[in-house]
């Protein structure tokens, strides 16, 4: 992709794959990839800070006789969410009318 | 650079970070492999790049959080200073209030003081210059009247007792009063 993601969108990108349904490292690792292509090596760090924020709860489940670490939103993170659609939508109109030449 | 070279050289370049945090990177990261499979490791590995470029990662983050958190806590500091002076204000207040009780007593209290502070200045000199008499005679008598000299030189010394006694309670009361107005 010509544009970049930054560190918002990505966390923006992980809380919308959250409120469909709750979801492992790997998994969400792979989802994020395969939709936006980025060069992005890990999302720990995405993780990590949308946890320390209260936007995400963890809890574990065993599977094939070990743990699995899976990521829930919890309601501060889906108001979050809310807020971060309402201010890509803005953004979007704005870089939208640049490209269109319509007036500011 | 296989998996378990990998993640002993990512937990080595975490050695910073404390237990915990460091122990839920190296989970997430051995969860990543385990969900991988065997079969997909050195594509994990070329995908998570090197040990170094993933600390560094992991490091700048927690470094973030950890500024944050500084912050926050920088604020309640500043936010209890604030208190303080509120405090300090409403003592101004009343000092300015009880004035008409709180001044005569600190006049009567500084007379005291004042009482006292004479009493140390003439007492000490005067006790110094009987000493200093006692020292004299207690010379001049050793060799002529052995026993009286010995009574002399007992006296001499429960002087020189008294002497440094009351210097020491001088002292602790001054260092005393300059603590309170220092707090103040």
């Amino acid at each position: 992709m010509l544009f970049s993601i930054n560190s918002k969108l990505l966390e923006a990108c992980v809380l919308a794959l959250l409120l469909d349904a709750d979801s492992y490292g790997y998994k969400l690792t792979q989802d994020v990839k395969a939709m936006t292509n980025i060069s992005e090596s890990t999302l720990y760090p995405v993780l990590r800070r949308l946890q320390n924020e209260g936007f995400l709860e963890t809890y574990d489940l065993p599977i094939d006789g070990r743990n699995r670490k899976y990521y829930s939103i919890t309601p501060a993170g889906v108001e979050q969410q809310k807020l971060n659609v309402q201010s890509w939508k803005k953004y979007k109109s704005l870089i939208d009318k640049i490209f269109t030449g319509d007036k500011l | 650079m296989n998996r378990q070279s990998f993640m002993q050289k990512l937990e080595s370049l975490l050695k910073k970070m404390p237990d915990e945090h460091r122990q839920e990177a190296i989970d997430f990261y051995n969860e990543y492999f385990d969900e991988a499979g065997t079969e997909n490791e050195a594509k994990v590995i070329e995908e998570l790049k090197s040990p170094e470029h993933l600390a560094a990662k992991i490091l700048a983050e927690y470094a973030q959080k950890q500024l944050i958190t500084n912050k926050a806590s920088e604020n309640k500091k500043s936010k209890r200073k604030a208190s303080g002076r509120i405090s300090a204000f409403w003592f101004g207040v009343l000092a300015v209030l009880s004035a008409p009780i709180t001044l005569p007593l600190a006049i009567a209290l500084l007379s005291i003081l004042f009482g006292l502070a004479i009493v140390v200045l003439v007492l000490v000199p005067t006790m110094a210059i009987v000493a200093f008499a006692l020292l004299i005679a207690f010379v001049f008598s050793i060799f002529v009247l052995p026993i009286q000299a010995l009574y002399i030189l007992a006296w001499l010394i429960i002087l020189v007792g008294f002497i440094k006694l009351l210097l020491a309670l001088t002292k602790a009361g001054l260092d005393k009063i300059f603590i309170r107005i220092k707090s103040l």
